[in-house]
């Protein structure tokens, strides 16, 4: 009893709706009022009635734990919730009658694409999970003018599959076979071929569109532009896509090349100056630790590689793999008490190689279905049940700092990690990029790494797993730079690095358009 | 449940990479049917027996396996969790009899000794006796080979259900081939089975056997397309991936492969009329295979295969062993 009384003086009452200074831990967040945006929470009211008005319109809701279950988590394996019934989208008009519902009966709905966020986006924590990957037709490809309608729920993969009937293939996708069209149109999309080609949702040429109040819209760069640019890079935020017209190009195999360093400065510079120059149709810094760095190269056509190795080869300062080799033996026979660690990158070299080059995706020295290639052997070596990749996306001057810096973190957190480095080609208009990855500086390129910490079945606290990625976001607020994944459990950064006037500007947007606030809340607002 | 299927549950990411290939997946677009549907499902709290309808809905065509980048044994871990079911007294599946030699998930099985380089034929093999003289004689162009009899469909069928996990009727299989060398198998889930309870002997698929032979090969055109067999095709992924390619590469003949390079299947082989829920139909897998695809000529190396594509096209329809 006098224990309970102790504790009541500790944490004292407070008002509802305003959370108080932390007791326990200093408030991380310095200079930006605790003061949530949102700060009721649905907690299953007008559920019933939701569930019977969409039931007589022959909306099946599921609610049995199994299938609830489906839903707990998301690629990042640490945001953990449960909806309170989920419907697998079948098409725009059921879409529009669920969002309708959705502002009567005030349910957040919560959709979901192949659910590859990190940081709890796509989980429901409560009300509707709205699967999208029932909607996953493609509706008609134009061979001509080069483009493609599809149901935005479709697996980049399966759409990929479709193309290569007619040996066509999207511009560019992330390198996971389960990503989703609409999903990835809704945060920007990076692929090694951003460089030249853009963010994957700079390839969309119009989209329709459910708003949150359940119209069914259609826009386009000339057609209700500012829907179209809130919508793209919108983190699900002003309405779900449902359909995308998207631009195609003839599929092609490529051959690949790569050259190591042993400083990511160098590595970093090199990268930048042939994005600049356009030395390359695909290019990417990947890395063991910061001990062997792998800028990759790669080519549609023999003469962009033939001007290539005639022109920019010899300006880089990569060696070839036998070079690096024998430099990596030589310092590690000066160094025998870092054995382990030549052990590990010689292993990790050994495994990971001949993922990247399998024989029966290999035709003439050329890589056939890269995306498969990459995809398979980003599965099978940096994932797992908990995906921890927090990244920084900045402009170019800041990109070598931002990078070493994070590097820095890592190292103090894991003894492995790996870095992954890309440019981003601006090709749209800034609105688009407003309150995205994109960050605001940046100026014809964008740059962003990803840290990656190989977990290898070690088990970490959450706690530990949290610190490690604030350590990475706080740079990214100290540098003023954005970040790939700025959403979900990364709410508390939005505020500190986008500043008020523009985060309130866009929850104006929000509140209009979406006024009982129910779709896709949590995300950032 | 085992702690050998538990711990491979927990092994799965959810990537859901094994959902692409996934037939069932392809046919409904409900992720609770498939294999990585059910494993979240189990580690949401599941318990088996509410995954009864998903395993029902698996065809058995092993497609998710070499998708997986956890290198989980999918077929055998959905062939475990229906054994479960069985153990839990839900209705053996398939729900008709076998035949004549099983009787309430039993099967009274009484092999034979089989001699050392033996073919088990599939059932509408043995109906069509000119494909089977035609088989005999191919395989048996060099070194003689002897068609075996015995209960093997209902092996087969014993297997699909769950239920031919007993040590004893491995015991008595290792004592029947124990002068065998090499086994031939049609059936792509009795030979993935095969394959592990006879180490000691060289167990192939039919199709593989086949396409093997120089004359077989020689005879693909570039206009051909070719359907493997894919329960047996994914039964031993990484080496058959590189004879497949091969055979591709130098005949130029169109597969059945998908953009991972595994075979898409019918699910022909599987038999859904005896199932409760019919999810996949082989037509409509089929159609999807040849979308968009100019070809000549269908070779197949399941005779499942054969009555599936000659509905939906008018071009030759052929089985490997007809190739010369």
């Amino acid at each position: 009893m006098r224990d309970d009384k102790k504790s009541i003086k500790i944490f004292p009452e407070h008002q509802a709706g305003i959370i108080p200074p932390d007791p326990v831990a200093p408030d991380s967040l310095k200079g930006i009022p605790r003061v949530q945006t949102r700060p009721s929470r649905w907690t299953g009211q007008s559920w019933k009635g939701f569930v019977n008005f969409l039931h007589d319109n022959d909306i099946i809701v599921r609610e049995d734990r199994p299938t609830c279950s489906l839903y707990v988590t998301d690629g990042g394996g640490i945001a953990y919730g449960m909806p309170r019934g989920v419907v697998g989208a079948t098409s725009t008009e059921q879409i529009s009658v669920i969002m309708k519902a959705a502002q009567k009966f005030r349910v957040p709905v919560k959709t979901r694409g192949g659910a590859l966020t990190t940081e709890g986006e796509s989980v429901s924590f409560g009300g509707l999970q709205l699967d999208m990957t029932g909607m996953s037709r493609i509706l008609s490809i134009d061979e001509d003018a080069l483009t493609v309608r599809t149901q935005a729920g479709i697996y980049w993969h399966s759409l990929a599959e479709a193309l290569r009937r007619k040996n066509l293939d999207y511009l560019s996708a992330p390198l996971n076979l389960t990503s989703t069209v609409g999903g990835t149109l809704s945060v920007g999309g990076i692929d090694i071929n951003s460089p030249r080609l853009g963010c994957s949702a700079d390839q969309a040429i119009s989209l329709q569109v459910v708003m949150p109040t359940g119209e069914i819209m259609e826009c386009s760069e000339s057609h209700d532009a500012e829907l179209f640019d809130r919508v793209l890079f919108g983190y699900g935020q002003f309405g779900i896509i449902t359909e995308a017209t998207l631009r195609i190009r003839p599929f092609t195999p490529i051959s690949m090349h790569y050259f190591y360093y042993k400083s990511l400065r160098a590595s970093i510079e090199d990268l930048i100056m042939l994005i600049r120059a356009d030395a390359a149709d695909y290019i990417g810094i990947l890395t063991i630790m910061d001990r062997a760095i792998n800028l990759l190269v790669a080519f549609d056509s023999e003469e962009r590689k033939r001007t290539f190795f005639s022109k920019w080869r010899s300006s880089i300062k990569g060696h070839g793999e036998l070079s690096f080799g024998l430099k990596m033996a030589a310092l590690y026979a000066m160094h025998p008490w870092k054995t382990k660690e030549a052990l590990y990158l010689l292993g990790r070299k050994r495994a990971l190689m001949p993922e990247f080059n399998p024989g029966h995706h290999m035709r003439d020295g050329r890589i056939v279905d890269r995306t498969v290639v990459f995809s398979k052997a980003v599965w099978k070596f940096w994932g797992g049940r908990q995906m921890v990749i927090p990244d920084l996306a900045t402009s170019e001057d800041k990109f070598v700092e931002a990078v070493e810096r994070g590097n820095a973190v890592c190292k103090k957190y894991f003894r492995n990690y790996t870095l992954y480095c890309v440019g981003i080609k601006l090709m749209g208009s800034k609105r688009r990029y407003e309150m995205s990855c994109i960050p605001p500086d940046a100026n014809g390129f964008a740059y962003g790494c990803e840290f990656e910490p190989m977990l290898e079945g070690e088990i970490y606290g959450n706690d530990y797993l949290q610190s490690f990625k604030n350590e990475i976001y706080d740079i990214g607020v100290d540098m003023k730079t954005s970040y790939y994944r700025f959403g979900g459990m990364m709410k508390g950064y939005i505020r500190r690095v986008f500043g008020n006037n523009l985060v309130d500007r866009h929850l104006a947007i929000k509140r209009e358009i979406d006024p009982a606030m129910i779709l896709n809340s949590d995300v950032i607002f | 449940m085992n702690e050998i299927i538990r711990k491979t549950i927990e092994k799965c990411t959810g990537c859901d990479v094994c959902k692409l290939p996934c037939p069932v997946w392809r046919q409904t677009r409900d992720p609770a049917l498939t294999f990585s549907g059910r494993a979240k499902a189990l580690q949401g709290g599941a318990s088996p027996e509410d995954l009864h309808k998903s395993l029902m809905a698996c065809i058995l065509c092993g497609s998710c396996g070499p998708a997986c980048p956890e290198n989980i044994d999918t077929l055998e871990t959905t062939l475990y969790l229906r054994a479960y079911l069985m153990g839990l007294g839900f209705a053996p599946f398939p729900a008709q009899p076998l035949s004549p030699g099983s009787s309430h998930g039993r099967i009274d099985y009484a092999l034979k000794n089989y001699d050392r380089r033996t073919f088990l034929p599939c059932e509408p093999i043995l109906e069509n006796t000119t494909i089977l003289n035609r088989i005999e004689k191919l395989l048996g162009n060099e070194i003689p080979v002897s068609i075996g009899d015995g209960p093997w469909t209902a092996i087969s069928s014993g297997i699909r259900a769950g239920f031919c996990r007993s040590q004893g009727l491995k015991a008595q299989i290792r004592q029947a081939f124990r002068e065998t060398d090499e086994l031939i198998v049609s059936d792509g889930l009795l030979l993935q089975k095969l394959r592990g309870w006879l180490p000691d002997v060289r167990v192939m698929g039919l199709g593989e056997a086949l396409i093997r032979l120089p004359g077989i090969h020689g005879a693909l055109r570039s206009s051909d397309f070719y359907i493997i067999e894919s329960t047996a095709f994914h039964s031993d992924y990484s080496r058959l991936i590189s004879l497949y390619d091969h055979v591709r590469a130098e005949t130029g003949c169109r597969m059945n492969l998908d953009l991972q390079r595994i075979a898409i299947p019918t699910g022909s082989s599987c038999p859904q009329d005896r199932y409760d829920s019919n999810q996949v139909d082989p037509l409509e897998q089929a159609r999807w295979i040849i979308n968009e695809s100019e070809f000549k000529r269908i070779v197949v190396e399941s005779m499942y295969d054969l009555d599936v594509f000659r509905k939906i096209t008018g071009s030759p329809v052929i089985h490997v062993s007809e190739l010369v």
